[in-house]
């Protein structure tokens, strides 16, 4: 092919279609340009901060004059072999995520069949009350919480107590203070997820739930071959939402557990998660290069967990 | 073959949304994460507006400096007794400070009214910010590397030394005071780790020694005489016994609140133990697996596990004693202050702490924190001129009035006025006797010790272990930081 030919193939375009590329080159530039605020945002606020992280995480890195000296794998091995707090601290944080996410897809989805239902009066003002603790500050409802679980006068075993339950002591307990922090995050987050699988509920066309019931199909025949594939969209965004958001747990154990004379994540790092882990080693001794290898290995796991997720739970369906 | 098609590329089309969905999600969380750690930061400060730290003080409860209202006079730079400031104003003192420093409701108060009187005399415009606890170190930390951060600020004097090895720290100038104006002006306690190398690095604040505090009340209702200082740990065991009552097996008042905040024991009972603090000034590693820690281990641990004179269950992570649900506490001293306006019906007394060990070297452990200036500051000279008028003898007695803190200047330890407090005088006379608690870290190795604590009372392990695996722990934490000699 002679270097000349391709022009010669466009000397045979149409006018008609040349001006339409050129149209279609002119929109996909302003696209760029509008797109770009955002863009460059992404790269500064979060890109940049996630390649400095990985650089640092070479390093042991004090903050300030202090030198900086390059150990390569150092943190990372002793991460990943040494240290028994990292390692508690991840698998509070998968207990967590697994304790969380399924309960809460499942209340949420029952909680939306419920309320999706026309024959159900005041629908409105349920969702409404079921959405509430959403919008409400997470700091805010963890202090609630925090008292409500209180072991001694707390309304939670006050409430236990009334039914001859001798409630354990939540947050004072190693072996209950992590399920404080679930029952908590479980009850606060439902409603977040009843919003999704509404939206998903109405996008089912009627038609085929029609079409089912007169083939003869039950209720749970419906909900099991019908509503429950077609939900899969709604089901998969929930599950990986709620994976990503599990496994970034901070705030909850922070205010819960910490007090003025306490540090968070105990008794006896028993609500250490990784990100509380990332962030007393950063800023306890003002080291980066530790905690910014703790936050890249929490960024890997972030990202096979929610690969290996897609690949679970993503169905495949036809209308 | 149509249908087929629609099919696969509906199938096609939802894969792409799910994946823009999920692409959407993780770029939302990671914002949101964002959010929440910075949220967290910003709606802590709420929650947590009366942080304080371990081995700090807020006295949160204590009236708002005014020193008009009190009839305080504003406090010379100079160490000067009282009456007008001598601003010491010099032509490089003209550009504004920021000063940074952790929140507590009384001692912002109190800065913002100095900043009034500093300005009325003629000193620099101060910019003052008043963070919570919680976020301190984070902020201080970023600020500092990335140049922004504040001229003035306030640090633990257990990890000045660091600050100073990152360069972040100017040098106290011989202007402002030499070595031996230092060592001539405040109590040794004070001022003991803001030498490093030779120079000092700070200058001090928010001094406090830990205390024992008992309800009078509590101590005549079991027949126990709440006027004498305990001679021996076992006295202060049994008395812990008698104060305690139990309603089945809830405890319903606590001898001793110690698992709501045990850190002012084992503080103390950790500096008092080693013969030279916790730390061996030789070699800067710590000294505490050794039989005599050991034995103050036991003795503070075992009144949870095996006296039960409190219960961490038991009104969980509350103030028990400022409930009037608990006989005695161990605290800084300015819960004098405190609890007197947390709970005015509380009828209680501020006693020396009862021994932790056999033989031990002093009778009380001090905290403090210092002020100290960033090689960064632009205005050092500023700077130190307002340090100066916020830590001279004039200051310290609206500190001490209003803050309840204990002065670091030797000066007013023998002041017959503020000793006419029996509260006070206590207190003096605990500071002039204390050492300080000596660890090379703070939240670093608070942690470490607090891990001590929580694995023998709540996760029942051996004190010896517990404790050997704390001073291993704590030994590595300061190799990695480099100061073990």
């Amino acid at each position: 092919m002679s270097a000349g030919a391709p022009s010669k193939t466009r000397a045979f375009r149409p006018a008609k279609l040349r001006k339409g590329n050129s149209v279609k080159r002119r929109q996909a530039k302003w696209a760029y340009v509008f797109l770009s605020p955002a863009i460059l945002l992404f790269l500064v606020t979060v890109i940049y901060p996630m390649l400095r992280s990985l650089q640092y995480s070479f390093f042991k890195w004090p903050l300030g004059n202090a030198k900086k000296t390059f150990i390569g794998f150092d943190n990372y091995q002793k991460l990943l072999f040494q240290d028994d707090l990292f390692h508690t601290s991840v698998k509070n944080t998968l207990y967590f995520t697994i304790l969380t996410v399924i309960p809460t897809i499942a209340i949420a989805l029952g909680l939306a069949l419920l309320l999706n239902s026309k024959q159900l009066r005041g629908r409105g003002v349920f969702r409404t009350i079921y959405f509430i603790p959403v919008v409400t500050s997470l700091v805010a409802v963890s202090y609630v919480w925090r008292w409500l679980l209180e072991p001694t006068f707390g309304l939670v075993n006050t409430a236990l107590g009334w039914i001859g339950i001798d409630g354990p002591g939540w947050l004072a307990d190693p072996g209950w203070a992590m399920e404080g922090v679930i029952g908590m995050t479980i009850w606060r987050d439902v409603g977040y997820y009843m919003v999704i699988f509404l939206a998903g509920l109405q996008t089912i066309p009627k038609e085929i739930h029609e079409a089912a019931s007169i083939d003869g199909a039950n209720a749970w025949q419906r909900f099991r071959r019908v509503t429950f594939p077609l939900l899969n969209p709604s089901i998969v965004l929930a599950a990986i939402i709620g994976v990503i958001y599990g496994l970034q747990l901070f705030t909850q154990v922070y205010v819960m557990t910490g007090t003025p004379s306490k540090l968070p994540g105990g008794p006896l790092n028993s609500t250490t998660s990784v990100v509380l882990f990332i962030v007393q080693q950063a800023f306890r001794p003002l080291e980066m290069g530790y905690s910014s290898a703790a936050a890249i290995l929490l960024f890997l796991l972030i990202m096979v967990v929610t690969l290996v997720q897609l690949k679970v739970v993503q169905r495949k369906f036809e209308y | 073959m149509r249908q087929r098609r629609f099919n696969n590329r509906s199938t096609t089309r939802s894969k792409t949304v799910a994946t823009l969905l999920v692409a959407a999600a993780m770029v939302g969380a990671a914002c949101s994460s964002d959010e929440s750690s910075s949220g967290s930061g910003a709606t802590t400060a709420t929650t947590a507006s009366s942080t304080e730290a371990p081995g700090e003080t807020t006295g949160e409860t204590t009236a708002p400096a005014d020193s008009s209202a009190t009839g305080a006079s504003t406090p010379a730079p100079d160490g000067g007794s009282s009456g007008e400031p001598a601003v010491d104003a010099t032509p490089i003192d003209n550009g504004d400070i920021t000063h940074w420093q952790h929140h507590s409701d009384a001692r912002a108060a109190l800065v913002e009214g100095f900043i009034g009187s500093y300005s009325d005399a003629g000193g620099a415009k101060v910019n003052f910010e008043s963070i919570p606890y919680s976020d301190y170190f984070v902020r201080l930390g970023g600020a500092l590397e990335a140049g922004n951060g504040p001229c003035v600020f306030q640090l633990p004097a257990n990890i000045l030394a660091e600050f100073e090895a990152r360069d972040q720290l100017a040098p106290v100038p011989d202007n402002v005071m030499t070595n031996a104006q230092m060592e001539a002006t405040f109590t040794p306690a004070s001022i003991g780790l803001l030498n490093v190398g030779g120079t000092y690095y700070g200058m001090p604040t928010d001094v406090q020694t830990l205390m024992m505090f008992y309800n009078d009340d509590l101590f005549e209702a079991a027949g126990l005489d709440p006027t004498k200082d305990f001679e021996t740990w076992d006295e202060f065991r049994e008395a812990a016994i008698v104060l305690t009552k139990a309603d089945g097996d809830s405890l319903s008042q606590a001898g001793v609140d110690i698992t709501s905040s045990p850190y002012q024991y084992y503080y103390a009972g950790l500096t008092v133990a080693g013969a030279d603090g916790l730390v061996d000034d030789a070699t800067n590693e710590v000294t505490y697996a050794s039989d005599v820690s050991y034995q103050m281990w036991e003795r503070i641990t075992g009144l949870v596990t095996a006296d039960k004179v409190d219960d961490p269950e038991f009104l969980a992570d509350q103030s028990k004693f400022g409930s009037g649900l608990a006989g005695m506490t161990m605290k800084e001293y300015t819960f004098n202050g405190v609890y007197a306006l947390g709970n005015p019906d509380l009828n209680f007394s501020v006693h020396m702490p009862p021994p932790f060990v056999d033989g031990q070297t002093a009778p009380v452990v001090s905290t403090s924190w210092a002020y100290a200036v960033s090689a960064d500051c632009d205005n050092p000279v500023g700077a130190w001129n307002w340090i100066s008028y916020l830590t001279s003898e004039a200051a310290q007695r609206i500190w001490i009035a209003e803050g309840g803190e204990l002065p670091s200047r030797i000066a007013l330890l023998d002041d017959p006025v503020l000793a006419e407090d029996p509260a006070v005088a206590t207190g003096f006379a605990a500071l002039a006797e204390a050492v300080p608690y000596d660890t090379i870290g703070w939240d670093d190795t608070f942690a470490i010790q607090q891990q001590i604590w929580d694995s023998i009372v709540v996760g029942d392990a051996d004190v010896k272990s517990a404790v050997d695996e704390g001073a291993a722990a704590e030994n590595e934490l300061y190799e990695s930081k480099g100061v073990i000699k």
